[in-house]
């Protein structure tokens, strides 16, 4: 067993075999229902309203997101990962099915046909396709070592290309990057020549370029791009504007302390809109503070970390890529989220994984940590 | 595990997440704990909106507490700027935005109320972008419903209520009461710092009361604090924060609101009667009498009991904004600009009605019966010729001055004037001779000194804006004026001419209707220099005194009574003296001797002017107080002088005949105790409605006793479809008043307590 330089051996790892149990990460449980919780309240302190009796839907729904969650992460923890490499190529087909479906039979919302309705219940796809592209991703480099070749790259490539070309499509440029991100990351993890990450480069930045020029890009996204360039209204992206002006005034206002829970004037005001989901981190700014952000930001930090070092342990590459891709998911967007709310990067749909409102983000989040704890339980064997 | 690169190269994700984590803090470093500051002054202003109480302003009584300008909440349509340009841009839908401010002004009009549509368009595009513009103020209810049943015809014009001032006695006083209107620009910006903070579309008095009392009747405006959300609907009222507001003080006047009216109608009565004049001359300038101005004042305490202006306007034009073309009218020369108050701004030649100040010059300084002037006692003959050659000598300038001409265009001649009668019968030549003699004395500024110490020359202090100071030119000023202007004023040196000028109140002499009326009172009552009063006091909402307004003696004269008696004397011959053997008579006798006063009882002291002006007719001129004490008639002897008045007709002739009878049937009505109440337009109008209530009941009562004997006839269901068509027209007055955004504020007029109809 070798371990990172300078790193210590993980908990647990002394203790040699024993209960499935024990060798649960339990401090990666921990942070990660800590900020649920956190999340539950800022969704409910968001949607509660300003009537007598507040408004619990919102915050039932996604309670019950969070349990499904969990639930889901214990029985992904349950599976042996290694498992997966034989199942993941008919997952990632089925994937590329329910994905082509969505333009055809989703709903729209916010722009965006990325949604299926199941029952009471909306599901996004692609937030579970990020699952499906990581361990795929992850399994495709694992098989073949003959890395890395230029070959090789191009079909990771397709792998990860495939969903995110037709996500593009519904369009959800948000998600997108998320697939960019995490592709990247699995490429750099993975051993990428360098000469062939900057040939990638490159090619990210034509694309790009060809994307925005193409007109595939709809209108609002073009306006949010501009208006994070310009930092200054214009007559067609003055609407984005106001948004990030708002947001950023949310959090400003909030300060060290914040204006309390369920006190954010700017919340009640609504004056943000989307502030229950994309831009819950309004809320968090706003009503508790820099010191409420540091913390849920630290809860993150320790989340990453945890799963940047069960990577680093994990016992065989296909773990350390799995790791790698879930973390490169969050990473990006925890720094999108947070990022956009408070003015360093243009507005993209992204959900704040744990604390935005919505099943599927939810869902999809908890079965990352389910990954990455599947890959801690078996570090021994 | 062999190969152990890939977790070497995992280290540079971790690497590149610790960055992005302290990008993050960074960046919430700076806005939660930089610049915070800057965010919850922009989160407040995001979610709070101020709304401005309007405080009511102070009401304006008469001296016996008669409401003279009162508030009234109104139905106003108003047109807000930023939906109006959103539904009509400029260059795209100018049509559009044109048609419709047809359609408003039609309707506008149609309500009551003419509205042209270039004064609409101007009052609409002079307003700031944000502004929401008032174009009708007063609207009757069916305006109201027609615009409120089609606010997509009219986007961005809305309906609402507004406090603005009523005025209950129309249009008298309006000179005195003056206006208020929206504030201009200069306005606001040297207000800015006021404690009555006001808003850009804060109305402030412009004239009269409203301008010079506008610190005690503005009303401290209050504040509401909403916090709304971002479809700007009100989330709730920061209550904590909330100011009301505070009515402004009321201010009392000295104006007595009945006599005031009786001044008015004297006054356009007698400028309507001296048109009727006809000329002496074909040459002579036509008597056209246009405007004119009186003033009644009481010399004990300088309250101003009446001032009137003519011609007059209504101060209810400005009332919501006056349009262009109104205001125009009222300040156009060729309308003689009727805002003008000329009781205090107008500057006219005295005429005669100085020579008791020349006389006091004379007497005082000593120049009676020294040198070539007479005693006060003896008794010359005026031959209506004075002859300044054969008198001293003429170097420059005019050297004969002539006495008026009479009727028959005769020079007028007198025997046995002296000082006295010089005053009654207005002798010229009598004050040629002082004002030549006192030219050529070693004191030669005595009659503009006198002048002077009786206020003449310099403004009264009235609490009114824009005070006429007059003229009492000298050598100074003469010598002053040529050299500032040489081409209006040719002549430099002063010649014993322009002092004999000066003596009778003509060459460049003005003065205010107020300011001779001030002097006047001031030689009534003995000395006593008084700054003229317009207002008794102020007074709180409450009704407590804020501030009291006593007598201003300004000066203590101690007036010479060897002076101050004969000019008395003389002054009450102007109204009384007759000599039938001579037929000389007082030049105001015509207009006295027949009046329904008691004369002896009241003995008036006055004088009249015919002041004469280039190229246009005589300026008529009447200068009265009384009751005077007069020596002939003992019973008068402790007589107090309670009103002095003074009457001024432009290019009206003769002031004996035409500006002195104004002065006599005030006077008359005042000494028989017959001014006329004045009743407000609301009691009028309720008593109008109560009578018209009274005969409908008569008529109703007779019907019914005529239709009850005939009833065997009638037809049931013509009685069924009386009552029906009743009660479907009940109904739907009914149903369109819950359609109707405000309840009509049309009333019928109620009697309130302690009021009854004439």
């Amino acid at each position: 067993m070798t371990t990172l330089a300078g790193l210590r051996p993980p908990r647990g790892a002394r203790a040699g075999s024993g209960s499935l149990l024990r060798r649960v990460d339990y401090s990666l449980l921990a942070v990660t229902v800590a900020i649920t919780a956190l999340g539950l309240l800022m969704v409910f302190s968001a949607t509660r309203g300003s009537a007598a009796t507040p408004n619990h839907s919102f915050l039932d729904r996604q309670m019950t997101f969070a349990f499904g969650g969990v639930v889901l992460m214990g029985l992904v923890m349950l599976i042996d990962y290694r498992t997966l490499r034989s199942v993941v190529g008919l997952a990632y087909l089925a994937t590329l099915a329910v994905l082509c479906a969505v333009p055809v039979i989703g709903t729209k919302v916010n722009g965006a046909r990325a949604w299926f309705r199941l029952g009471p219940f909306q599901l996004q796809p692609s937030e579970f396709a990020k699952i499906t592209v990581i361990v795929a991703l992850a399994a495709f480099f694992t098989i073949d070592r003959s890395l890395p070749t230029l070959r090789n790259l191009m079909v990771g490539l397709g792998v990860a290309g495939l969903p995110a070309a037709i996500i593009m499509l519904e369009p959800d440029l948000g998600t997108v990057l998320v697939y960019i991100a995490i592709t990247t990351t699995v490429f750099v993890v993975a051993g990428v020549r360098p000469l062939h990450l900057l040939l990638l480069g490159l090619l990210v930045v034509l694309g790009t370029v060809a994307v925005l020029n193409s007109g595939a890009l709809s209108g609002y996204q073009q306006n949010r791009l501009t208006a994070f360039v310009d930092q200054k209204p214009s007559k067609i992206n003055l609407g984005v504007f106001e948004q990030q002006q708002h947001a950023q005034t949310a959090i400003g206002n909030g300060g060290l302390l914040g204006q309390g829970l369920f006190e954010g004037s700017q919340n009640k005001s609504k004056l943000v809109s989307q502030k229950q989901t994309d831009f819950i981190f309004t809320v968090v700014g706003e009503e508790l503070g820099f010191v409420g952000a540091a913390v849920l930001l630290a809860l993150y930090g320790i989340m990453i970390l945890r799963i940047w070092r069960i990577g680093a342990t994990a016992p065989d590459l296909f773990g350390t890529l799995i790791c790698a891709g879930v973390l490169a998911m969050f990473m990006f967007q925890i720094f999108e989220s947070v990022g956009m709310t408070s003015g360093i990067m243009p507005i993209t749909g992204i959900p704040l994984p744990f604390v935005s409102y919505g099943g599927s983000s939810i869902l999809a989040s908890f079965l990352g940590i389910g990954l990455v704890e599947s890959v801690y339980l078996r570090r021994f064997v | 595990m062999t190969d152990d690169a890939p977790r070497y190269r995992l280290r540079i994700i971790g690497v590149i997440s610790i960055s992005l984590f302290v990008a993050l803090a960074a960046r919430l470093w700076y806005l939660q704990i930089l610049n915070t500051q800057d965010a919850v002054h922009t989160a407040a202003a995001n979610i709070e909106r101020v709304v401005r109480d309007a405080a009511p302003r102070g009401r304006i009584f008469d001296v016996n507490g008669n409401i003279l300008v009162d508030n009234k909440v109104v139905n106003v349509v108003t047109v807000d700027k930023v939906l109006w340009e959103r539904a009509y841009p400029p260059k795209k839908k100018a049509a559009e935005r044109r048609a419709t401010v047809t359609k408003l002004a039609i309707e506008i009009s149609r309500s009551g109320r003419l509205t042209k549509v270039s004064d609409l368009t101007r009052t609409i595009d002079n307003a700031g972008p944000l502004d929401k513009v008032t174009i009708a103020v007063d609207v009757d209810r069916d305006l109201l419903l027609y615009i409120g049943e089609r606010s997509d015809e009219f986007p961005g014009v809305s309906i609402g209520q507004a406090l603005v001032r009523d005025y209950p006695y129309g249009d008298l006083a309006a000179h005195v009461l003056g206006y208020v209107g929206r504030i201009s620009g200069p306005e606001y910006q040297s207000l800015r710092g006021s404690a009555k903070a006001y808003g850009q579309d804060d109305e402030i008095g412009k004239t009269g009361v409203e301008k010079i009392f506008e610190d005690e009747l503005r009303g401290t405006p209050g504040s509401r604090l909403f916090e709304v959300d971002s479809s700007e609907r009100v989330i709730r009222e920061v209550t904590e924060r909330r100011q009301d507001p505070v009515p402004g003080h009321d201010v009392w006047l000295t104006i007595d609101i009945d006599l005031q009216k009786l001044t008015e109608q004297e006054l356009a009565a007698a400028l309507v009667a001296a048109r009727a004049q006809t000329k002496k001359n074909p040459d002579d300038p036509d008597i056209t009498a246009p405007a004119g101005a009186a003033v009644i004042t009481d010399p004990l305490t300088g309250a101003v009991r009446a001032m009137a202006s003519y011609p007059t306007y209504s101060p209810k034009d400005f009332v919501g904004g006056i349009s262009q073309t109104k205001y125009q009218a009222l300040t156009s020369p060729s309308n003689f600009n009727p805002l003008t108050n000329r009781a205090v701004e107008g500057q006219y030649a005295p005429g005669s009605t100085f020579k008791p100040f020349t006389a006091y010059a004379a007497v005082d300084g000593g120049f009676m019966g020294h040198g070539r002037l007479p005693t006060i006692d003896t008794l010359t003959v005026d031959d209506g010729i004075f002859n300044l050659a054969k008198f001293d000598k003429c170097t420059s300038g005019k050297c004969e001055f002539t006495n008026s001409k009479d009727g028959r265009n005769k020079i007028n001649t007198y025997k046995d004037v002296d000082l006295r009668k010089s005053l009654t019968i207005s002798s010229d030549t009598y004050y040629y001779r002082i004002g030549a003699e006192i030219d050529l004395s070693k004191n030669d500024r005595a009659i503009q000194n006198a002048a002077e110490l009786f206020g003449l020359g310099r403004v009264t202090g009235i609490q009114l804006p824009g005070e006429s100071p007059g003229v009492i030119p000298d050598k100074q000023l003469k010598k002053e004026r040529h050299q500032q202007n040489p081409t209006a004023f040719p002549f430099g040196d002063w010649t014993t001419g322009d002092n004999i000028n000066v003596a009778v109140g003509q060459g460049d002499v003005l003065v205010s209707p107020l300011q001779l009326a001030n002097a006047y009172a001031t030689f009534a009552n003995g000395g006593h220099l008084l700054a003229p009063n317009i207002a008794t006091r102020v007074k709180n909402i409450d009704g407590s005194v804020v501030r009291e307004y006593s007598p201003r003696e300004l000066e203590t004269l101690k007036l010479n009574d060897v002076a101050r008696q004969p000019i008395l004397e003389g002054l009450l011959g102007v109204t009384s003296f007759r000599d039938e053997a001579s037929g000389d008579a007082g030049t105001a006798y015509e207009a006295f001797h027949d009046v329904g006063f008691d004369l002896n009882q009241y003995p008036i002291a006055g004088k009249t002017g015919t002041a004469q002006v280039d190229n246009k007719a005589d300026t008529a001129v009447f200068a009265a107080f009384g009751p005077a004490p007069d020596p002939t008639k003992p019973n008068t002897a402790n007589a107090v002088p309670r009103y002095a008045m003074v009457v001024v007709l432009e290019q009206s002739g003769f002031g004996g005949k035409n500006a002195a009878p104004v002065a006599a049937d005030v006077f008359e009505k005042i000494f028989t105790n017959k001014v006329p109440k004045v009743y407000s337009e609301r009691v009028l109008a309720a008593c109008a409605a109560r009578t018209a209530a009274d005969i409908a009941a008569a008529v109703a009562r007779s019907a019914a006793a005529t239709t009850s004997g005939a009833t065997g006839g009638t037809n049931p269901k013509a009685a069924l479809g009386v009552a029906a068509s009743k009660v479907s027209g009940v109904s739907g007055s009914a149903s369109s008043s819950t359609t109707a955004p405000v309840t009509s504020t049309t009333r019928v007029a109620q009697l309130r307590e302690g009021e009854r109809c004439p």
